[in-house]
């Protein structure tokens, strides 16, 4: 029984990080899908959705200023969630140029304010994103060509994490996020990726359909809703916006959480998600995203069924599984007690003493 | 030392990511009470319509 579920554990685990990506290489060599982008111009609206963001106004207006895009054809929508710092004022200091600010005194979370703003919104393709990422230049163009096929519902594009100087993050989170990156790009050639980055992703506004209020992941509702409607969901590196990577894993941790919760609440919200006759991406859905949620039980699993199983090569792989626990314990006190020395000046301000 | 500090950061870091699927069940599981309160006739809940201004 030990053996069962100590071999099941471990399958699906390397299944969905090491057995999934390659059956999607695999995939996409036998049935890749390529995509007609063409440089057309349709209305674009772009939707902001801010709650307190008074430090990133400036930057992200002057951000939306400079786009290649025609004036003309860009509308940009700020849906203020009751923000308490200021940024209303500092936001409607752009209605003369033709932004449009959509307030509310009541905060009623993200999802509410995405409603509000696509109910004002008079583009036929909209670009959602939020207040602290960068686009480049050329990001809604990037986006917007991919929407001359009739096949695609939504595209995601690319967030690239940076570190302080500028350069492409290369710590452990970087790394993962360019892991996630390739796997999206793989499933976006074959068919759709399950998801959307929110920071940067576009719709045709004829397939958006209000989220419950309080829905934690929009940008992957929203896009699975076009899959169900038999579009496809792109993933296109070449529309990037910029964003700074966590300093340390314990701020990436408080968004894992929220986007790990999001997905139980996708999967309560949209049950027809797990129909494979329903759902054309249901291989997809289910290995990257349900995958996630059930790696941890089952490393739980393996941990367990493995101290049954004390012999032979079993016993080296639980040595190699413990001593991977305490160097994930070590990492954790290493990292706290950086945040101990950050959160305390003079302790840092000793150290740098010791060291002149 | 830097390169060691890295490579902690491999075990640290993935097993931090499943940790948070395991909270993160927890909190949506507790989110829910709000999901319900959301769902109370409006009389018994605090907060009101909200006013759209367009400027």
């Amino acid at each position: 029984m030990a053996a069962i579920v100590f071999w099941l554990s471990f399958g699906i685990a390397a299944y969905v990080y090491a057995g999934y990506p390659l059956v999607l290489l695999a995939w996409k060599r036998l049935a890749a899908r390529p995509v007609c982008k063409a440089p057309i111009e349709p209305t674009v609206t772009l939707v902001i959705a801010m709650h307190n963001e008074s430090r990133n106004v400036a930057v992200k207006m002057q951000n939306c200023f400079e786009l290649n895009y025609p004036a003309d054809k860009l509308q940009i929508i700020v849906s203020l969630d009751a923000p308490t710092d200021g940024t209303d004022s500092l936001v409607r200091e752009y209605a003369p140029q033709g932004v449009d600010v959509l307030s509310t005194t009541i905060r009623r979370g993200k999802a509410s304010a995405i409603n509000r703003a696509v109910a004002f919104a008079r583009g036929e393709i909209i670009v959602f994103a939020d207040a602290r990422q960068r686009f480049h230049p050329n990001a809604v163009r990037e986006l917007v060509a991919n929407f001359a096929d009739e096949c695609v519902g939504a595209v995601s594009g690319q967030l690239v994490l940076l570190d302080s100087e500028g350069r492409e993050a290369s710590n452990t989170l970087g790394m993962y996020w360019r892991y996630e990156k390739k796997i999206r790009g793989l499933e976006s050639d074959i068919h759709s990726v399950p998801g959307t980055t929110g920071a940067i992703y576009a719709l045709r506004r004829e397939l958006f359909a209000p989220i419950r209020p309080r829905t934690v992941l929009d940008d992957v509702q929203i896009p699975m809703r076009a899959v169900l409607k038999g579009k496809r969901v792109l993933f296109d590196p070449a529309a990037i916006a910029y964003d700074e990577v966590a300093k340390e894993a314990n701020v990436e941790y408080e968004k894992k959480r929220r986007t790990l919760m999001g997905n139980y609440e996708l999967l309560v919200e949209m049950p027809e998600l797990l129909l494979p006759w329903r759902n054309p991406i249901f291989l997809q859905l289910f290995s990257h995203k349900v995958g996630r949620l059930l790696v941890p039980y089952c490393l739980i699993a393996l941990f367990v069924s493995n101290l049954f199983l004390l012999h032979g090569y079993y016993l080296l792989i639980f040595v190699c599984q413990v001593t991977w626990y305490l160097l994930a314990f070590t990492g954790w006190l290493l990292a706290t007690r950086r945040m101990q020395d950050m959160a305390a000046p003079t302790t840092s301000f000793q150290g740098v003493e010791k060291d002149l | 030392m830097r390169t060691f500090q890295k490579l902690l950061q491999v075990p640290y870091t993935f097993s931090l990511m499943n940790w948070a699927a395991i909270t993160g069940l927890f909190y949506y599981l507790n989110r829910n009470q709000e999901f319900w309160d959301l769902a109370a006739p409006a009389s018994r809940r605090k907060t009101a319509t909200p006013q759209l201004r367009r400027l």
